[in-house]
C-alpha cells in the first residue's frame, strides 16, 4: 500500500510541526506515503461546501484524481476536516456512477481524470491498523500510566454514512490508541462535542467560549494533555485555554505527535516548543 | 420541492435533531423547525439566519430517527442563498482566499520561519494547482463571490432567536 500524503492546509500552514511528526512514525512503521503533487487545500466543508455543492464535489474530487493519476494507491490524511471532504467526495462518486460521470467530465475539462475507486484514510485508521507486535518494537517511550483526555471533533466520524472510523455518536478509537501506548484514556463528560470552529466565521466569541466547558470536564477528569486527530480542533483547544479559567493549562498533541513521542522522537525535534501551549516535559508523565 | 425537502417531510417532530445540535444553545438555531419549514416549501428559509447559524458537525443527521440528511438540508440552503448572493462576509473572505491561494489557511510569516526552523520546504500550492482549481470552480457554478446583497447577511449572531 501506497499511500499519497495530503496535508491539506491547516496542517503544513499553521501547524507544521503535525507534519514533521507524521514523516517520522511513517519513517518508523516502513509505511511508504508521499505528498501528492499539485494538491489544493481539500475544499473546506464548510466554507466551500455551503457556497457551491457542486465546486466543492469537483475541487475535491480532483485531490483524489491527482493521487489516482500519481499511482498512489490511496490518499492519507491528517485532518478531520480533509478526511470529511475527500472521504465524502469518493464515497459519493463510488455509490453514484451518474455523478461520476459528470465529475470525470468537469475535471477532464481541466486535463484530468477520475475512474473511481479510490479510498481515503485518516492516520488514526492507520495507526489502528498497526500489528501489535511492530508497536511493541518501536515503542520506546510508552505513556506509563498517563491521563488522556481523547477528543475526536466531529468530520473523523460523521458524516456517519462516509465516515464509518468508528462509531459516529460516540467514537473511540483515541481512546484505543492512547491505550495502546501504554496511556489512560479519560472518561469525561463533553467528550463527544464539536470544538466549535465552525462559529469562527459567523460568531467567533461563540467559537471561542464552546471549549471552555470541555476544557473544564477535561481537567476535571484529571488529565495531563488531550490529544487530537484534527489541526482544527487542536487551534481550537489551545485558543480556548486562555479564557476557560484552568488552574492550569492543558497541552494538546496530535495523534501523530503523540505516536512520534512514543516511538523515540526528540521533543525539540519535533517542534513542541512551537505549541502556544507548551507540553513540559516536567510535570507530565509521558 | 427538492429531494431533500421532499424527505423532510416524514419528520417526526422528535427533536433529537435539536437535542443533538451544537448551534442551538449558542445562537438558538432549531433544526427541528427549520426541516418543518423545508417541508412546508417555505420560500424564506434559505435568505434568513438560519442556514447559516449551523456549525456543520453532523450530529442532528447522526441521530434523526426519520433518516433524513439534516445536515444536507443546511448545504442545500445556504447553496440557495449563496446563488442568490447572499454570502456571509466571513464566507466569501475565505472562498476568496481558497481561490487566490489554492489554500483556506495559506502560510504566514510566522509559520513560513516555523517550517524552515523545523527543516520543512516552503509550502504554497503550485500555480497550476491555483488555475485549475479556479477553472474548475468556475465550470461547476461557484457564485460570483463580487455580487453583493442588497441588505447584509444576518448569519445568526450569538443569542439571537430565529
Amino acid at each position: 500500500m501506497r499511500y499519497g500524503l495530503f496535508y491539506g492546509c491547516a496542517v503544513p500552514s499553521r501547524l507544521p510541526f503535525i507534519e514533521k511528526a507524521t514523516a517520522f512514525v511513517l519513517g518508523k512503521l516502513g509505511i511508504e506515503a508521499a505528498p501528492i503533487v499539485d494538491a489544493t487545500c481539500c475544499m473546506d466543508p464548510i466554507v466551500l461546501k455551503s457556497l457551491s455543492v457542486d465546486a466543492w464535489l469537483a475541487s475535491s474530487a480532483r485531490n483524489i484524481a491527482l493521487a489516482q493519476e500519481q499511482g498512489f494507491d490511496a490518499v492519507l490524511t491528517l485532518c478531520n476536516g480533509c478526511f470529511c471532504s475527500l472521504n465524502e467526495t469518493a464515497g459519493m462518486l463510488e455509490e453514484d456512477k451518474t455523478l461520476l460521470a459528470k465529475v470525470d467530465g468537469a475535471l477532464r475539462g481541466i486535463g484530468r481524470s477520475y475512474r473511481g475507486g479510490m479510498t481515503v484514510k485518516h492516520l488514526t485508521q492507520v495507526l489502528e491498523g498497526i500489528d501489535p507486535s511492530d508497536l511493541a518494537k518501536r515503542l520506546v517511550r510508552p505513556l506509563a500510566g498517563a491521563k488522556v483526555a481523547a477528543f475526536h471533533g466531529c468530520h473523523l466520524v460523521r458524516p456517519a454514512k462516509y465516515a464509518k472510523v468508528d462509531d459516529p455518536v460516540r467514537p473511540t478509537i483515541l481512546d484505543r490508541l492512547v491505550d495502546r501506548l501504554g496511556g489512560v484514556p479519560v472518561e469525561y463528560s463533553e467528550r463527544n462535542e464539536c470544538c466549535g470552529m465552525g462559529f469562527t466565521g459567523t460568531a467567533p466569541e461563540s467559537a471561542a467560549e464552546r471549549m471552555g466547558p470541555i476544557l473544564r470536564a477535561m481537567e476535571s477528569a484529571g488529565a495531563s494533555f488531550v490529544v487530537t486527530p484534527c489541526p482544527s480542533c487542536f487551534l481550537q483547544i489551545e485558543g480556548a485555554q486562555r479564557t476557560a479559567g484552568l488552574a492550569f493549562p492543558l497541552p494538546v498533541l496530535h495523534v501523530a505527535e503523540m505516536y512520534a513521542r512514543a516511538f523515540g522522537m526528540d521533543g525539540k525535534e519535533m517542534g513542541l516548543g512551537y505549541h502556544r501551549v507548551r507540553f513540559a516535559e516536567e510535570g507530565v508523565t509521558v | 420541492m427538492s429531494g431533500l425537502a421532499a424527505k423532510a417531510s416524514n419528520c417526526m417532530q422528535c427533536n433529537v435533531c435539536g437535542a443533538a445540535c451544537t448551534a442551538g444553545p449558542v445562537n438558538g438555531l432549531r433544526p427541528r423547525e427549520v426541516v418543518q419549514r423545508a417541508a412546508a416549501g417555505d420560500p424564506g428559509l434559505a435568505d434568513g439566519p438560519e442556514p447559516w447559524k449551523c456549525v456543520t458537525c453532523y450530529a442532528c443527521a447522526s441521530q434523526c430517527r426519520a433518516g433524513i440528511d439534516v445536515a444536507e438540508l443546511f448545504y442545500e440552503l445556504r447553496n440557495e442563498a449563496a446563488r442568490r448572493g447572499r454570502i456571509p462576509d466571513a464566507y466569501r473572505a475565505v472562498a476568496k482566499q481558497v481561490l487566490a491561494s489554492g489554500c483556506a489557511f495559506p502560510v504566514t510569516r510566522n509559520t513560513a520561519r516555523m517550517r524552515q526552523e523545523l527543516g520543512l520546504p516552503p509550502f504554497a500550492v503550485s500555480p497550476r494547482g491555483v488555475e485549475e482549481l479556479n477553472s474548475l470552480c468556475r465550470a461547476a457554478g461557484l457564485p460570483d463571490l463580487d455580487r453583493h446583497p442588497e441588505a447584509p447577511v444576518d448569519a445568526g449572531a450569538p443569542g439571537k432567536e430565529a
